[in-house]
């Protein structure tokens, strides 16, 4: 059981407390002083003048002149003596000695600690035998880095004898021989040893506390930070070993997997939330549905790939309202708060380097099964002799060398001999042979970071700088990131005034070298020939239409520039570039000011600018400009003039935008304890943001990047095409784009928690948001959000005596988060759309946003019940949560009759019912010299929609779902149906259900809205999802995995589509399975391909049942081994330690339920191949 | 005491950073694309949206102007819509939703009515007098142009016995997208869009917008309203709004200046442009440019030799077929052009002026313009003697002028009632397709999704 108790709770947001002691012992007090001052253990003075005053009180005073903590148990507190003293200016020692000469007490000066121990009766050597002979032992104390531990305690079993460790960490103790001695210290594991007479030196290594890995004491909602046993809220930290157990240059890959309540997959990816990330489960239907991201004290707004997860000190999980509803309208996702790395008082400077290597896999391009070159060309074949090719009618419409061949064959100017050769040899061709061997490569990334951090006396420091290098495995790209970030706190008015500031930049950069891209579109399509030159493909360049390699090559006989297009000199020769380039600064000023003892004020201010500048250049003798100019060039039938409307050079687009923030924050602080047992702890603040992005393009013709001029363009003509005589037009469009964001929100917040006596807490916060939400009517602009909360801490009650259990903590929460969309207006909206693209002298515009007088704000109201738990000695611990969710007023967009004018509606239509459960738990299972550690986190959320008020839409709507989203009443939020499906008729026409009965009426089986024709399936997200870790660690070596798992889930994999084929999409499995003489119906559901195509009947077997699988999937997430070189054990080491890791990634799947060897986590082409990282970190 | 001063200034301070400027503050556009329309410069670039000047296809994609090149090409063809509306099929869009043809004239309407409301709201002060009544006139032509199309296509032709009773269209007036409306009866949707455009001619400007014909004026206003009373077969309404246009604009272009070889022999700025209008999209069949689909052959034969139009109009393509060229609309869009031009009122006006037996004046408007349709001295002017061969010639006339141009299906549609016994077939891969006069299949099927959101009762077919 441990208790950890800061005397002074008032933390400037984003100071943590700068000790994190994870203890074991009997209850103990940790008496600090608000703020570090003292350094010097020689020169330490204090002043003191008290009369019969409790001990307490003159530790307070002296934490408070030297800055020393004071670890003392409320036992030993109960049972000190008044205290009465008077000295002035006297050292810290002598000051001490005078005080504890009367207590039935003794101290020991660590560090920058005093502990506070009962005195030892004098040792008595207890006559054990007369064999027994007294032998002194002596040795060295030393952490697991070969720094000394001052004040570790040696005992001897069984008898009181005590010794203490010196400064140098060295002890000298007379024990007997067979006695055994424990070898303790606080927050580490202890040692025991016996003594042999032929062992008398010992040399002991003592191991930080490991069996609570993911057990931090203070957490930071972004605001304040709590000592954890008075939280009352749902929180999972993430401590800076468990950030750094793998190995990437980004953050959510390193919470992945290891994070109790969250849950990263791509089938919650959508435009609002990019990487698919969510906090138990999803609050929202259409509205924004990512987590706010919060680093120290405010939101961060940048990408979160550019923040460097080697500065990050820890990571906070707010879940439950009375976690997140200080964040207000924003904290309806769930609040990652993300802490980063601070400097400590009076520490020498530390210096630390950590650099490493990732080599990724090629990717498999083969993982999407594909009809073969030679099932192609039979489909080819057939095609054509249907005449479904009437391209072939013309002379430039792209037409595929198959095609070609056959179209020579039939207008007799080859023999069939000569076309079927032809034919042959591209029959054993598969385009991804050489896309893999040009397009793609082994990745590689590596990151470098250097940080120092340290402090005096009134400041402390941290600096670091990070460089991240990749390599992605599509060879034209590469990107790199560059990251400073200085950080420094200062103390003046005799710590009354603490200043901080800290200052960050990042600079990342992409380039992709061969931004034209290439798909190939036939399965025999080749870049390359034999001798690995390169060829000339059909494709899209400028001018967006595909022409044909033949007309290319003969067009404008030679007048023209060369027309062809050669993917491989396009790559080789980079003639079109992407580059983007984004410098983020992002600067904090944060002002404390103790008023007086309870209350203090607190002034934060954030600046944060993120300029983007990208590039996109096709240069002159790229296949896109080269296209253009001819496609629109004309040449003078008599003269043979050629004359084209776009100017030779550079088709160059610079475009930048421009993102600045300032956020302010003022906040009074107030923390006191009256009469020993009642503690108030509150804050009450306002905020005010503005948030500002601007942003320009520009598209610059005849661009010459030699020296930056350009031509003009005509964009108010429509130029005729130079093939097809003119029947296409070209409008050089209106190149330039400007548009301006603005985001202001002012907040008003209160938060207030009062405990009792240590057991009882209850809290409560308030949080009223206003916003410029465009077109909001003014009563609905400002939104209030509470929430309540109550802990009891079990463990503290004096009936509490469970021997096994040393803690239990129940907790329970109630209240309301928010979320906004900014897309939507109570108002008639719309948006400049450019000019009249008919009458190009006008503008036009889109109306957005239909009015909606009665639009509203999202809310969330959460509970939450908890229990945290750890057993005797931490061998088990953990917590165990269970929530619910109901969002109210969710966001719904559903289809509308068209007679409206719009096809969908979008406004407050929907409620929904989340509940679920979260458990972590945490063993040691072996603990000794082996170590054997186990963590499982289990995640089940279940969430349903209970009122959908706008119209389901058609079945057809249902099915095919925009992203992924189809709320109908009463069932899950991502939820799978399939229509029902009869399997095939002896024609090979997909069997449906209409009304009940077997239907081939696909039109109606589409338009349908009957539910029970369908088949429900389940969530398209995991709904049960967690982790087990495994860390094994032996001396200074460790070895881990962890084992991720999603279940209870349902995904639709692909089939056969006959109107996608016949267009000529070859990327199609079950090919091979397709029905095709009568009887097939019996053994396959693949229906026959049928010409022309029947997009319904297609849509009804796209969307059946036949083709749900279960997604459920346990995988081998990662591996990691770990080896720390001291330099206690390796004398010519020049770092005081050297750290050597090997971190393996994606190594894939151990079981899934999917009988088609489907990986459910890609959703499009291939799976990440697997990584594998070597690194090393030295501190010196 | 002091501390209590100190905590009442602190809070005060907070307060009042707090709650400073804020009313300001907070009403900061959030994005500069976004546009809360209020002025007449917004609501006019709402009826700039181009969805204002689009009409359904389904009357081109029907009518009996073109043919397949082969039976291969119409399956090649890519929507379903397009070959199941070429043969009649009872069903026409194969499950497909969303289909433009309904759905673009309702967005019209639904712009039209934003616009309209929005006009409500703020002041038409003396100032802005003339351009607030043009925009409010432009929006209600608008959504009268829109009525007439979607009445045109999806419910029965104008029968003045049985319109009381025959289902039109649904009617929307206001711009909540939250109301549903009953489809109205063919007399009341007629009724809304007459009432429409009489509001809105005295608020149109007179004369076209040159530069830019995709606005309205008191010429396209009449322009339209000889279409549609032609089209209910009131000839003599059709007549006085003919010369309503006539008096005002009658330009006509010589096509001995245009040229025959050029793939847009037209700008969208020509003199016979009174407003400009095109179909919907569609894939393949009606694009100008495919190569699949001919021109009728019968049709062809109709042209004397030295019609200019036959150049002007087709082109032929390498596959043989001969399809049309871009029309009136310019070199914007591959659809057929479905506006008004002062050729169209030229017809309009010798029809009506031919069946009230006036054959002198039907054939000076007949030859007044075809005499610019063929080469210089090369005309020989048409002559009538009686009523039924001077209306015959006005229609042959009017088939080979406005071919291409959305209008055929309807005129079929209404000579049949008028008795022509029109029976349109389709020789298709062996099989015969007939569809005879006043078949219900002359009126388009309402898109399913519409049937299944509002609950409107579908067309028989």
């Amino acid at each position: 059981m441990y208790n950890f108790y800061p005397k002074k709770l008032v933390q400037p947001p984003g100071c943590t407390l700068n000790i994190l002691l994870i203890m074991k012992l009997t209850t103990l007090i940790l008496i600090t002083g608000i703020l570090q001052v003292s350094a010097n253990t020689f020169a330490q003075k204090v002043t003191l003048s008290e009369k019969n005053a409790p001990l307490k009180k003159i530790f307070e005073k002296i934490s408070d002149q030297t800055g020393y903590d004071f670890l003392v148990s409320t036992e030993n507190l109960k049972n000190a003596k008044a205290v009465t003293i008077n000295v002035q200016n006297e050292e810290l020692r002598l000051a001490l000695d005078q005080i504890f000469a009367k207590q039935p007490l003794s101290f020991v000066i660590q560090e920058k600690m005093v502990v506070v121990s009962k005195k030892e009766p004098a040792a008595i050597n207890k006559v054990k035998g007369a064999n027994n002979i007294p032998v002194t032992i002596t040795g060295k104390v030393t952490d697991t880095t070969g720094s000394p531990l001052q004040g570790a305690t040696l005992k001897i079993k069984g008898s009181d004898k005590t010794a203490l460790t010196n400064s140098d960490g060295l002890f000298s103790i007379v024990a007997q021989e067979g006695d055994e001695i424990e070898v303790s210290f606080i927050g580490y594991d202890p040692y025991s040893f016996k003594v042999k007479s032929e062992e008398l030196s010992q040399r002991i290594v003592l191991h930080a506390k490991s069996s609570k890995l993911n057990e931090v004491s203070v957490i930071s909602t972004g605001y304040q930070t709590i000592p954890k046993e008075r939280a009352t809220g749902s929180f999972t930290v993430i401590d800076n070993k468990t950030l750094n157990r793998a190995v990437s240059p980004d953050l959510l890959s390193r919470l992945n997997g290891v994070t109790n309540g969250l849950l990263i997959d791509n089938h919650i990816t959508n435009p609002t939330n990019p990487v698919g990330i969510s906090i138990r489960g999803r609050s929202t239907l259409f509205s924004n549905s990512e987590p706010l991201i919060v680093i120290d004290n405010f939101p961060y707004e940048g990408d979160i790939n550019s923040i460097n997860p080697n500065d990050i000190e820890s990571v906070t999980l707010l879940k439950d309202a009375a976690a997140a509803s200080i964040w207000g309208v924003r904290a309806g996702n769930g609040v990652i708060v993300i802490t980063t790395k601070k400097g400590k008082v009076n520490s020498k400077p530390l210096v630390s380097f950590n650099t490493n290597l990732t080599i990724g896999g090629k990717p498999n391009l083969k993982y999407q099964p594909q009809l073969t070159s030679s099932q192609y060309i039979d489909v080819e074949k057939y095609l054509f002799n249907q005449g479904a090719y009437y391209q072939v009618g013309d002379d430039y419409e792209q037409i595929s060398p198959v095609v070609a061949i056959l179209n020579q064959q039939q207008l007799g100017q080859i023999t069939a001999a000569q076309a079927n050769q032809q034919i042959n040899a591209l029959k054993n061709k598969d385009d991804r042979d050489q896309l893999s061997q040009y397009f793609y490569r082994k990745s590689v990334s590596q990151q470098y970071h250097f940080d120092v951090s340290g402090g005096g006396q009134n400041q402390t420091y941290y600096f670091s700088a990070g460089y991240d290098n990749s390599l992605p495995n599509a060879v034209a790209t590469s990107s790199s990131r560059i990251t400073l970030k200085g950080n420094n706190t200062y103390r003046f008015l005799n710590d009354k005034l603490t200043l901080s500031t800290d200052i960050n930049f990042t600079k990342s950069q992409t380039a992709n070298n061969n931004a034209q891209g290439y798909n190939p579109i036939y399965p025999y399509e080749q870049v390359a020939d034999a001798n690995g030159n390169p060829l000339a493909v059909s494709g899209l360049g400028g001018s967006g239409i595909a022409l044909r390699t033949a007309y290319r090559d003969t067009a404008g006989n030679g007048k023209l520039l060369n027309w062809q297009y050669r993917p491989l000199d396009e790559l080789r020769n980079k003639t079109t570039t992407q580059t983007s380039d984004q410098n983020d600064y992002r600067i904090l000023l944060g002002l404390n000011y103790k008023i007086f003892k309870p209350l203090s004020i607190s002034l934060n201010y954030q600046y944060e600018n993120i300029n983007t500048k990208g590039d996109l250049d096709y240069s002159q003798q790229s296949f896109y400009a080269r296209d253009l100019v001819n496609s629109y060039s004309q040449i003078d039938p008599t003269t043979g003039v050629v004359t084209t409307p776009i100017p030779s050079g550079d088709i160059y687009t610079p475009s930048v935008t421009n993102y600045q923030s300032n956020y302010g924050r003022g906040q009074l602080n107030f923390n006191q304890i009256f009469a020993a047992k009642h503690e108030i702890n509150a804050i009450a603040g306002f905020e005010v943001r503005d948030e500002q992005t601007q942003s320009n393009s520009t598209t610059l013709y005849g661009y010459n990047p030699a020296i930056e001029t350009s031509a003009l363009v005509d964009n108010t003509i429509n130029f005729p095409s130079y093939y097809a005589n003119g029947a296409y037009t070209f409008q050089i469009g209106n190149p330039n784009s400007l548009y301006a964001l603005t985001n202001r929100y002012v907040s008003y917040y209160a938060n207030a928690s009062y405990g009792y006596d240590q057991k009882y807490i209850i809290s409560g916060s308030y949080r009223k948001d206003e916003s410029n939400l465009f077109g909001v009517k003014a009563n609905q602009k400002g939104v209030p959000l509470w929430s309540a909360g109550f802990a009891w801490n079990v463990d503290k009650e004096d009936f509490f005596k469970v021997d096994w259990l040393s803690s239990l903590k129940l907790r329970a929460t109630y209240g309301y988060n928010g979320n906004v969309d900014q897309n939507l207006s109570a108002y008639l909206s719309a948006r400049a759309a450019g000019l009249n693209p008919v009458y190009p002298n006008v503008n036009y515009s889109i109306i957005t946003n239909p009015p909606n007088d009665a639009l509203q704000w999202e809310r969330v109201k959460n509970i939450n019940f908890g229990v945290d738990f750890s057993s005797k000695n931490n061998r088990i611990s953990g917590s165990l949560e269970y929530y619910i969710k109901n969002g109210i007023d969710l966001i719904g967009t559903s289809p509308v009759a068209p007679q409206e004018g719009v096809s969908t509606f979008t406004g407050n239509t929907a409620d929904s019912h989340t509940n679920g459960i979260d458990l972590q738990i945490n063993s040691v299972n072996i603990n000794g010299a082996f170590k054997w550690m186990t963590t499982g986190i289990f995640n089940h959320v279940i969430d349903k929609v209970t009122i959908y008020k706008a119209s389901r839409g058609t079945n057809s709507n249902l099915v095919s779902g925009s992203s992924g989203l189809t709320p109908l009443q009463g069932y899950p939020i991502n939820s799978i149906f399939g229509f029902k499906w009869l399997g095939l008729d002896n024609t090979g026409a997909p069997q449906g259900v209409l009304n009940g009965v077997k239907s081939e009426d696909y039109a109606s089986i589409l338009n349908s809205t009957k539910t029970s024709d369908l088949d429900f399936f389940g969530s398209s997200v995991p709904t049960t999802f967690g982790s087990l870790r495994n860390t094994f660690s032996y001396r200074n070596f460790e070895f881990s995995f962890n084992i991720s798992y999603k279940l209870n889930y349902y995904f639709r994999r692909a089939s056969l589509n006959n109107t996608q084929l016949y267009n000529g999409n070859f990327q199609q499995p079950d090919y091979d399975l397709r029905w095709q003489k009568p009887g097939d119906e019996l053994t396959t559901n693949v229906p026959a391909l049928i010409y022309p195509t029947n997009p319904s009947s297609d849509a009804v077997y796209q969307y059946s049942s036949i083709l749900v699988d279960k997604g459920d999937q346990i995988r081998l997430q990662d591996v990691q081994i770990n080896y720390i070189f001291t330099k206690a054990k390796f004398k010519g080491l020049p770092f005081s330690s050297l750290n050597i890791y090997m971190y393996a990634n994606n190594l894939g799947i151990l079981w899934r339920a999917n009988k088609n060897g489907l990986d459910p986590d890609v959703y499009a082409g291939y799976p990440t191949p697997k990584t594998i990282a070597i690194g090393l970190k030295a501190n010196f | 005491m002091k501390k209590i001063l100190i905590i009442i200034s602190a809070l005060a301070v907070l307060v009042l950073l707090g709650l400073g400027c804020k009313k300001n503050f907070l009403d900061a556009k959030p994005s500069s694309a976004i546009l809360q329309p209020t002025t007449l410069d917004d609501f006019q670039s709402l009826l700039e949206n181009y969805n204002g000047s689009t009409s359904p296809a389904l009357a081109t994609l029907s009518a009996d102007e073109y043919d397949f090149i082969s039976y291969a090409t119409y399956q090649s063809s890519f929507t379903a819509t397009e070959r199941n509306a070429f043969i009649w099929a009872k069903d026409i869009y194969a499950g497909a939703t969303n289909v433009a043809d309904w759905n673009t004239p309702y967005t019209a309407v639904f712009y039209a009515n934003n616009v309209l409301a929005g006009l409500d709201k703020i002041h038409n002060s003396e100032t802005n007098t003339s351009r607030y009544n043009y925009l409010k006139g432009w929006a209600l032509f608008q959504r009268a142009f829109a009525y007439y199309e979607l009445v045109d296509n999806f419910s029965p032709v104008y029968d003045a016995n049985s319109a009381a009773t025959d289902l039109g269209v649904p009617i929307k007036l206001n711009p909540s997208i939250d109301d549903i409306q009953p489809r109205a009866t063919v007399q009341k949707t007629y009724g809304q869009i007459l009432s429409d455009l009489n509001i809105a001619i005295p608020l149109l400007v007179t004369n076209i917008p040159v530069a830019n014909r995709e606005q309205p004026s008191k010429v396209a206003a009449h322009a339209l309203l000889a279409r549609i009373y032609i089209s209910m077969r009131k000839y003599d309404l059709a007549e006085i709004q003919a010369d309503s246009v006539l008096q005002l604009y009658n330009k006509l272009i010589d096509y001995n200046t245009i040229s025959l070889t050029s793939a847009a022999p037209f700008t969208n700025t020509n003199d016979e442009l009174i407003f400009y209008r095109t179909t919907v999209n569609y894939n393949t069949a009606i694009t100008f440019i495919n190569s699949h689909v001919t021109i009728s052959p019968d049709l062809l034969a109709l042209y004397a030799p030295n019609d200019l139009r036959f150049n002007i109009d087709f082109v032929a393509r390498p596959t043989g077929a001969i399809v049309s060229k871009r029309q009136y609309d310019g070199t914007t869009t591959l659809y057929p052009f479905t506006g008004l031009a002062t050729d169209e009122v030229y017809l309009i006006k010798a029809e009506c002026a031919a069946r009230r037996n006036d054959i002198p004046t039907a054939l000076t408007y007949l030859n007044g313009l075809l005499i610019k349709r063929y080469v210089t001295n090369m005309f020989i002017p048409v002559v009538a003697s009686t009523q039924a061969d001077a209306l015959n010639k006005v229609l042959l006339e009017r088939q080979k002028e406005l071919v291409w141009r959305n209008l055929r299906w309807d005129d079929i549609k209404r000579l049949n009632k008028e008795g022509a016994n029109i029976t349109l077939t389709r020789l298709l891969n062996g099989q015969t397709y007939t569809l005879p006069p006043n078949d219900p299949r002359y009126v388009f099927p309402i898109p399913d999704n519409e049937i299944q959101l509002s609950g409107i009762p579908q067309n028989p077919r």
